[in-house]
């Protein structure tokens, strides 16, 4: 380098490049070798424009040049044209030599610690902008399938209510008109045709309940229901007393039972089922059902277990279908399709456990906290 | 234009409140995003670049005025995008490089997208391997690639071959663009691509006119 130019800057020279380059003709006329082991090659001589990239920092230069009068003492951001690891910009100072035609251009030392801190930031910006875009796309498309579904709720309760509503009309007029012959020519009639209009009464009164049950179903977990703080023990024993249950069923509730907030009526719901169906299927003496709560953090589980006949393996899954009976004569074949919908609906689970001969355990996984829905509408 | 100058100004003084605000008041006058992006974001955002040249804005300020408009038009974009079904035609846009500034496309995949397009916006640094296997598996329409600076022309060029070499059963159509093809259309075809914009309004356009005939 020149030795005659004295470094402008308190700067180590051997660590930072320096250039001293001429404002007449854009020449570099001196380094400090540094710039050169940058860009890979020799600077002196060089006119300082072409080693910078032009589309970014040409005009950087001729901005220093014009800049000479206010020498304002800023910094410099430039970028030298090569391979990509110079397209950082990198920081100068300008000094001009007093009465020569001449600027000394030194890097600024630069924190790189800094430097690399916020490279890491804006790429975490640029990825959490595309995240973020990606996030508005998908919730626009699910509040579109939630009111899709809503719809094909609407349409699916307002189907279940024509469909049961016009089905029932005419069968109360079956209904009506086995009793108008019953009562016209009944005890004219002979036993045998006689008995098949018992049998036409009361496979309508069936069909009419199936009907009843079918619209309960489709309804489940769309019926707005509010929750309240209810103690459970207290609903069971108010479900025992209303099933009533013959004096040589014993039922044991263990104590204590959890005061909880919950939606009441399809709590009511899936245990009057549960309950009714274990009195139903009862061993012929001493049948005892025990009912029974466990903590399970987040939810109750409550077990209806009875020393019933059992439930053989190969019904236990289809158990849970809609109109599936072991007795097709006095069971609509809904109670247990019911039960497993409120509990879905409700976010808990519903299992059964039998070996044939021993009994059933009916185990309900229900939620300690209600569903949104019922609390927003409190 | 009076908006695009004020939004500059909250850039330049690194006011997102500002800018939030400025962009609110648009959409609330009725303003579409289209507007919103090419008149006001996309004219501030080239200024900030002459700034960074005129030595005005160093490249702290650059990025900070980059990071608070990607935050503003997200919120925009929140603001009025809707969900609607049959979202065809699809494009898949992504940087070849590491710049991770690209509002262009960003802007390209939104404003396609409340036309009733199905963009997947991939961003920066996309691997082309990565990028190659989503083509096969979505069979877009469209890809729209970016490099802006032009050490990264190769990689685009390596893009393009890979994208075309590709298991689809129809080739989709390549839109090249950035700041180191600067709508130079015979440089983009020496590339292999298709077509070239200059900015991403008039890749709007292009796409809308390409597209729309194949495909409505």
């Amino acid at each position: 380098m020149n030795a005659e130019l004295a470094p402008p800057l308190v700067v180590d020279l051997n660590a930072w490049p320096g250039i001293v380059v001429s404002v007449t003709d854009d020449r570099i006329v001196a380094s400090n070798g540094l710039l050169e082991k940058l860009i890979g090659g020799a600077v002196i001589g060089r006119a300082i424009t072409d080693l910078l990239d032009p589309e970014s920092s040409r005009r950087k230069w001729e901005r220093i040049v014009a800049d000479r009068a206010s020498d304002s003492g800023r910094g410099w951001e430039l970028v030298f044209r090569g391979g990509s690891s110079l397209l950082e910009p990198r920081t100068f100072s300008a000094s001009f030599d007093s009465g020569s035609d001449t600027v000394w251009l030194v890097e600024h030392p630069m924190d790189k610690r800094v430097a690399a801190m916020s490279g890491q930031m804006e790429a975490l910006n640029s990825e959490l902008s595309t995240t973020q875009r990606a996030l508005v796309k998908e919730q626009a498309r699910l509040a579109a399938a939630l009111k899709d579904l809503e719809r094909s709720n609407a349409a699916l309760d307002e189907f279940a209510h024509a469909a049961s509503h016009d089905l029932k009309a005419p069968l109360r007029a079956i209904i009506d008109y086995a009793e108008l012959i019953e009562s016209e020519v009944g005890n004219d009639l002979p036993e045998e045709p006689r008995s098949y209009l018992a049998r036409v009464a009361a496979l309508s009164l069936k069909m009419r309940r199936m009907i009843d049950a079918v619209l309960e179903y489709a309804r489940i977990g769309r019926l707005s229901s509010s929750a309240e703080v209810a103690d459970s023990g207290q609903v069971l024993r108010e479900l025992i007393d209303f099933l009533a249950p013959p004096s040589d069923v014993q039922i044991e509730l263990s104590q204590p039972m959890p005061v909880f907030e919950m939606e009441r009526v399809p709590f009511e719901q899936v245990f009057r089922n549960l309950l009714s169906n274990a009195i139903k299927y009862r061993r012929a003496e001493d049948a005892r059902i025990r009912v029974s709560v466990a903590d399970e953090n987040l939810n109750w589980r409550f077990v209806v277990a009875d020393n019933g006949p059992g439930i053989p393996a190969s019904q236990q899954q289809r158990i849970w279908g809609l109109f599936h009976t072991s007795r097709p004569g006095d069971s609509t074949g809904i109670g247990l399709a019911l039960v497993k919908r409120i509990v879905d609906s409700q976010g808990g689970q519903v299992f059964v456990e039998s070996t044939p001969g021993n009994g059933a355990r009916f185990s309900v996984v229900w939620p300690k906290t209600p569903r949104a829905a019922a609390r927003v509408s409190r | 234009m009076i908006e695009s100058g004020q939004f500059l100004d909250a850039l330049v003084r690194g006011d997102r409140r500002a800018a939030d605000r400025l962009v609110d008041g648009l959409l609330d006058r009725g303003e579409g995003l289209e507007h919103v992006y090419l008149e006001v974001v996309q004219p501030a955002m080239s200024e900030v670049g002459r700034l960074w040249q005129e030595n005005e804005l160093t490249v702290a300020e650059e990025h900070l005025a980059t990071a608070i408009t990607q935050a503003v038009m997200g919120r925009a974009f929140e603001r009025v995008y809707r969900w609607h079904d049959s979202r065809t035609p699809s494009l898949i846009a992504a940087c070849v490089d590491e710049e991770r500034h690209q509002m262009g496309l960003r802007m390209l995949c939104d404003l396609l997208e409340l036309d009733g397009w199905d963009t997947s916006y991939l961003g920066a640094s996309v691997p082309i391997e990565a990028l190659v296997s989503m083509v096969e598996k979505r069979e877009p329409e469209a890809v729209a690639l970016s490099a802006t600076i032009s050490p990264h022309l190769p990689r685009l060029r390596a893009a393009i071959e890979a994208i075309r070499g590709s298991k689809v059963a129809t080739q989709p159509l390549i839109i090249a663009g950035g700041r180191a093809l600067a709508g130079d259309a015979a440089l983009a075809s020496r590339l292999g691509a298709d077509l070239t914009a200059k900015d991403a309004g008039e890749a709007v356009e292009m796409l809308r006119s390409r597209v729309s005939r194949a495909h409505r």
